[in-house]
């Protein structure tokens, strides 16, 4: 700046002359403004620019075709689909019809269930186990024996329940993790101590 | 129904038409005085006052709504291009309106300083610029004479601080 400080007069005069030198001049031609009304407001899209929307449309689209594509719904590859396939089969016990008989988690709870409806499975699953369960393991196997020693006696009919109720408590209680601290504490009290001291 | 558009039309045309030099000089303000840049807020300024065309009920002064509108397009418009870069040697710029390059040079930094301002702060300034009385100047901004007053001077100081900082 020529001058040490913004001489706001100085800036006015300047504007004046440039404004002066724009009169006369046709600044706004009547095919700007025609197109200002053709266009429904929409600007002019320049041609340098073009080309940059055009990819932007052209990229949204790709990543949504990816998308679609990958849905769980729909997975990509035959061997994803057999991967992400759930059990559909468990085995008929008797007096047993809630628990599969695997070391896998049910079907059932193979998805990760809203937290209301956790919540409720797992309270009808745990109010059958006991039942289920505890008759039977109380008359075969006495309190101070291991898992370890369970297993090298398969002759003891329980196990199979036992498994079973072990493998889903097991899968419940990873499913803890969910909640939060107060929340987990509850549950591990009201619904998963009964059952654990039962077993 | 023709008939009525084709008047709204030639309503606008004859509107945009009177105020050719406002709306233009607007536009060399706030962008980096670049044909493009000129043209494309141009272009942007006239969609949106087609836009709003319809709603303006001439209950303010036909440059007071025309005023808003550019300067809040305008405004809008640089914000964005400081966000791009730029190319001077493939936009050539606004020389001819110049009769000086002095002139010219002087113009663009004291706009360097005004840019640094905040959006009211740049419309304040730009009207006063323009000999806008301040009396319109509130309509426009939705204030009161005084505070126009008021706002003026504090800028000034402002931007004479700024000027000084500028060269220490």
């Amino acid at each position: 700046m020529k001058k040490t400080e913004f001489d706001m007069e100085e800036m006015k005069r300047l504007w004046n002359k440039q404004s002066r030198a724009l009169e006369g001049r046709d600044l706004i031609s009547d095919d700007e403004i025609r197109r200002a009304m053709t266009t429904d407001s929409r600007p002019v899209v320049r041609p340098m620019y073009l080309w940059r929307r055009v990819a932007a449309v052209a990229a949204v689209l790709i990543v949504a075709a990816v998308a679609v594509w990958q849905w769980p719904g729909q997975p990509a590859t035959p061997q994803l689909a057999e991967a992400t396939q759930l059990p559909q089969k468990t085995q008929n016990i008797p007096n047993n019809q809630n628990i599969p008989n695997t070391p896998k988690a049910p079907a059932l709870i193979a998805e990760p269930p809203a937290q209301k409806n956790f919540e409720v499975l797992v309270a009808s699953q745990m109010e059958e186990l006991p039942k289920l369960v505890a008759p039977t393991v109380v008359e075969e196997v006495s309190a101070d024996e291991t898992l370890l020693a369970q297993a090298s006696a398969p002759q003891k009919t329980v196990w199979p329940n036992r498994q079973a109720a072990t493998d889903t408590l097991t899968v419940y209680t990873s499913r803890l993790v969910q909640y939060d601290t107060p929340k987990r504490k509850s549950l591990t009290e009201t619904l998963f101590e009964p059952v654990l001291a039962s077993l | 129904m023709m008939q009525k558009t084709q008047s709204i039309e030639e309503a606008f045309t004859a509107m945009v038409k009177r105020n050719e030099a406002l709306i233009y000089k607007v536009c060399l303000a706030f962008t980096r005085q670049q044909r493009d840049e000129v043209q494309d807020l141009k272009q942007e300024v006239l969609c949106n006052l087609w836009r709003g065309f319809g709603t303006f009920k001439n209950e303010s002064r036909e440059t007071t709504w025309i005023y808003k509108v550019a300067l809040n397009t305008a405004l809008q418009y640089y914000r964005k291009q400081q966000r791009t870069p730029q190319f001077d040697e493939l936009t050539p710029r606004m020389a001819e309106t110049y009769t000086d390059e002095d002139d010219q040079q002087q113009l663009g930094r004291m706009y360097e300083l005004i840019h640094r301002l905040d959006d009211e702060e740049q419309k304040l300034i730009y009207l006063y610029i323009d000999d806008v009385s301040g009396k319109e100047t509130a309509k426009i901004l939705g204030t009161t004479p005084g505070n126009v007053r008021l706002k003026l001077f504090r800028i000034k100081e402002k931007l004479k601080k700024m000027a000084q900082n500028e060269k220490d």
